[in-house]
């Protein structure tokens, strides 16, 4: 009879193996954790905020080229507007390929004497915020925190505009709207003055000499009919 | 009978085990060298980009203020920047607000009138004093006497604003530069290398 004893000696190396990628995952994951914190705040955060000034400026313009109709094309001034109490608004209007979108409200806030209207033009922009809801903002600031959301306001599950200023920023119908992605809204207004094409009634480039006492320089108001020179000197109908 | 035993022993040489100790600590030396370094590159980086992200935030403050503001006015070495901004928005303690407080936050609504310099608008019967200055490792913006804190950083962040003024507008020419906490020389070219530029220019006419 031959009997055989042998001693096996194994170890656990299955367990050091799970233990190493385990750590070198969790390292791994630290890292791009904190990758993707700094991208979003470096990157889709700051780009947004961009973003949404740049489409309140195009609510702007948008807007604008109505008011200038108002002169230039008066049919065709506000075509598709909305128009309550004296304000004009349009509806949100979305472009890019982010999706970008703006709205404006104007209105004739005031008349100077001439009866020209001054418009007010208040716009908003909104732009997405590419990425997770979760991302890490610090909202302290000093040595050690970074102030994340001190200047740039992102939105992130309510609209905080109509929120605290309503839809149109004028303080009415507030309300807690939820939205589906991340945002950033913006807003901006802007004055569009009544400019007339007539500096002055006259100008002179240099010197003038002018005809002496036996001239006069007259001007007459045309809606009341042709020039009559008799009442230059009749402070009773100034024409 | 015959009983075979193949229990073995086996060990190593003097020579064997100084040859592994020997390569061991010098993978050992490595892995560790490599963790420090790549702990201290890491820390670098994220404070660099920590950094720079404040960079950003000091010129987007001070461009927005800049675009709305009415006049800019800087010191004589660059550092405080001092501007009048319009009042667009009603705040808390403001005679609107004091009269229906669902106002605070919401525009303002101009005012025009006919001045010596041509048609003026104006909100509200005065303006906002904003100033931009250094204070030790942070940077400070104060509106109307309100101190924030708009960025801080251990590495020395420089804002200079110089403020040209044009027939009727004004434009800022700024820059922003620190000094990245990994470089060894501290020379002025790790500064430099920093930079970041901008250019806003008033979108009002410019008073004073």
């Amino acid at each position: 009879m031959q009997t055989s004893t042998r001693l096996s000696e194994r170890g656990n190396v299955l367990l050091c193996v799970l233990c190493t990628i385990l750590v070198v995952s969790v390292i791994g994951g630290n890292v791009l954790l904190n990758c993707m914190t700094r991208y979003n705040a470096a990157s889709s955060q700051v780009r947004s905020w961009k973003e949404s000034l740049d489409a309140a400026e195009t609510g702007g313009d948008i807007a604008y080229a109505e008011v200038r109709k108002k002169v230039l094309d008066r049919t065709h001034a506000f075509n598709g507007w909305n128009y309550s109490g004296g304000i004009y608004s349009n509806s949100q209007v979305i472009y890019g390929q982010d999706n970008l979108s703006t709205s404006a409200t104007v209105d004739a806030f005031h008349y100077d004497s001439n009866g020209n209207p001054w418009y007010r033009i208040r716009t908003k922009g909104t732009a997405p915020v590419l990425g997770l809801k979760r991302v890490g903002m610090d909202d302290r600031m000093g040595l050690n925190n970074r102030g994340d959301s001190l200047l740039r306001k992102i939105d992130f599950n309510y609209d905080h505009f109509v929120a605290t200023y309503g839809p149109n920023g004028d303080g009415l119908n507030k309300a807690l709207v939820p939205i589906s992605r991340p945002q950033v809204t913006r807003r901006v207004e802007l004055i569009a003055a009544p400019m007339t094409p007539f500096e002055a009634a006259i100008k002179a480039g240099g010197t003038f000499y002018g005809l002496g006492s036996a001239a006069y320089i007259d001007s007459f108001r045309s809606s009341t009919g042709p020039y009559d020179a008799s009442v230059r000197n009749n402070p009773s109908d100034p024409r | 009978m015959k009983l075979k035993s193949s229990q073995t022993v086996a060990g190593f040489t003097l020579t064997e085990m100084l040859v592994s100790v020997s390569l061991s600590s010098i993978i050992l030396a490595a892995a560790i060298t490599c963790g420090v370094s790549l702990q201290k590159s890491f820390n670098a980086v994220d404070n660099y980009f920590t950094t720079h992200m404040q960079q950003i935030r000091i010129i987007d403050y001070l461009n927005r203020d800049v675009k709305r503001g009415l006049i800019v006015t800087t010191s004589v070495d660059l550092q405080t920047v001092t501007m009048s901004i319009p009042n667009y928005i009603i705040k808390t303690g403001d005679t609107e607000a004091v009269a229906n407080p669902d106002l605070v936050g919401t525009p303002r609504t101009p005012a025009v009138s006919y001045t010596a310099n041509g048609w003026q608008v104006d909100y509200g019967p005065s303006t906002a004093t904003v100033v931009y200055s250094i204070n030790g490792n942070s940077i400070l913006r104060t509106e109307n006497g309100v101190v924030t804190t708009i960025a801080s950083s251990t590495d020395q962040l420089v804002p200079a604003t110089t403020d040209v003024e044009l027939s009727n507008t004004e434009y800022a020419k700024t820059s922003v530069t620190f000094m990245p906490i990994f470089t060894l020389s501290g020379s002025q070219a790790s500064r430099t290398g920093t930079s970041l530029f901008a250019t806003a220019y008033l979108r009002n006419k410019r008073r004073g």
